[in-house]
């Protein structure tokens, strides 16, 4: 992997994009950020189905998503925007920011009501632009390259062909010494022996257990059970016989490198290689906790064909099934259907995948940046 | 003599003894996955597994290199491989892994 051109933060991480965040910490500001979205169309607004009233668990990861999201190298000035009573303080998360990037706090209650949130929150956009314009991307090691992985849409083709293609590239980024991530946790169950056997040592062992245990103890306590949810009826149908298959098909996406450790939604990774994040596998809440978890960009294969973006990291869909690029060619990236229509290498699918990287990289917009999608879902202990 | 038409399939691993069709196959193609050549027996649906090999009674079906299930009885090369002829590896994912029965 070569060099690439970015915008180098403050705290040495380097982002492929330059995004103006505004970033709702509750509900209760999701009006004032909305505002601010529909009058400056190149801010990213994120809004939040909830952000109160929760329990210690889910509070945690609110509060560190949140951080986390502001800390990704793809956001060049961030505000939070809170109400002022919420559980996860606007101004503190600032604070905690300290003086990685250009960073406000906006709390509606402080300032004396939604309008005067609203005309700060248009003060910040003005200063922000004004601090952002001029920044030049220069040139950073591949090892600066933070990569999330995630399938989704997936049919027979996903396992076979786009999640293998995608651990070529992930293999590849770990190899140049920069990070990879795999997520969905529940989808580990059946391949967990094999995410054992690459993990580093005892201590990640034990992390992935417990992981697994938290998340089978809990479909217990509700009298379901999450090792019977898969493989699905429309799984079967597609030739999907066993939960282990299933599994296996998916964890491809992390190729075969060695597993650092496990990361709680918000966690940053703590050193090079490849990391376990324990986030669920509903697609915008899993690229959600990759931004949050510092990606710059989002692998993402899919065979039926999804539109699913990111505010904050650029979505590559790859797809390799004939049939999900008749049907919606507008929403793939890279099209690798020709390893199941011809006879095409999955290597080969890796270094195409990997040139749609460099020039997504380079400011090409992907078809999700293109198409708007920006979908969040922020992480909760419930949500798979 | 039927005509052997040439069957697509994919098989990631060396050590897979079944490959994904890429194509529908019908009994009478011939296929080939890292220097196996098998005549399929049966229909076998895009995207589901044929045998490569011979899978006797109670022995991994590999896949990726690694077991997926178990063999419910001797299933012929260029078999259909599917839920019909394939057991799980486990009922019970905390039993497997624990060696315990679960609460």
């Amino acid at each position: 992997m070569r060099k690439f051109l970015g915008y180098r933060r403050r705290d040495g991480r380097v982002g492929v994009r330059n995004h103006i965040l505004l970033l709702a910490t509750v509900t209760c500001a999701n009006r004032v950020v909305q505002r601010i979205g529909f009058e400056c169309p190149d801010v990213i607004v994120i809004e939040q189905a909830a952000g109160c009233i929760a329990l210690e668990d889910d509070r945690a990861i609110t509060r560190r998503m949140l951080l986390g999201l502001a800390m990704n190298p793809n956001v060049g000035a961030v505000c939070f925007v809170g109400l002022g009573c919420e559980q996860a303080q606007a101004k503190d998360l600032r604070d905690e920011l300290r003086e990685t990037k250009f960073a406000l706090a906006v709390s509606i209650q402080d300032c004396g009501g939604s309008e005067e949130a609203l005309a700060k929150c248009r003060e910040f956009v003005t200063r922000a632009r004004a601090h952002l314009e001029g920044d030049l991307r220069e040139p950073c090691e591949a090892s600066s390259l933070i990569l999330g992985t995630k399938c989704g849409g997936s049919d027979w083709t996903s396992a076979i062909a786009s999640n293998p293609a995608v651990g070529v590239v992930s293999d590849r980024v770990v190899q140049a010494g920069g990070i990879s991530l795999l997520g969905e946790s529940a989808g580990w169950f059946g391949a967990d022996h094999v995410l054992m056997r690459r993990a580093r040592d005892d201590e990640v062992r034990g992390a992935i257990m417990k992981v697994l245990r938290r998340l089978y103890d809990a479909s217990r306590h509700r009298g379901v059970r999450i090792d019977e949810a898969n493989p699905s009826p429309g799984n079967i149908a597609g030739g999907l016989t066993t939960l282990t298959e299933k599994a296996l098909g998916g964890i491809r996406k992390s190729g075969a490198s060695p597993i650092e450790g496990v990361l709680a939604p918000g966690e940053q990774p703590r050193g090079p290689g490849l990391w376990l994040l324990d986030n669920p596998s509903l697609d915008p809440a899993s690229v959600a906790g990759m931004s949050a978890a510092g990606a710059q960009v989002v692998l993402f294969t899919t065979g039926r064909g999804t539109p699913v973006g990111s505010p904050i990291c650029p979505v590559i869909k790859i797809c390799a099934s004939p049939d999900g690029m008749r049907k919606v060619p507008g929403h793939v990236d890279v099209d690798i259907s020709d390893i199941v229509t011809a006879g095409a290498t999955v290597q080969g699918g890796g270094d195409r995948i990997e040139a749609a990287i460099r020039a997504v990289i380079d400011g090409e917009p992907t078809r999700s940046e293109r198409l708007g999608h920006r979908e969040f879902v922020m992480p909760q202990v419930g949500v798979l | 003599m039927p005509s052997e038409r040439r069957g697509r399939v994919l098989a990631l691993d060396d050590l897979d003894n079944v490959a994904n069709a890429l194509e529908p196959l019908e009994a009478g193609d011939r296929i080939e996955a890292h220097g196996r050549q098998v005549t399929v027996k049966e229909p076998v649906p895009l995207g589901h597994k044929v045998a490569l090999g011979a899978i006797p009674a109670a022995s991994p079906v590999i896949k990726y290199g690694e077991p997926i299930g178990l063999a419910r009885c001797e299933i012929e090369a260029g078999c259909h491989v599917h839920t019909h002829n394939v057991e799980v590896l486990f009922d019970d994912w905390l039993a497997a892994r624990t060696g315990t029965a679960s609460p």
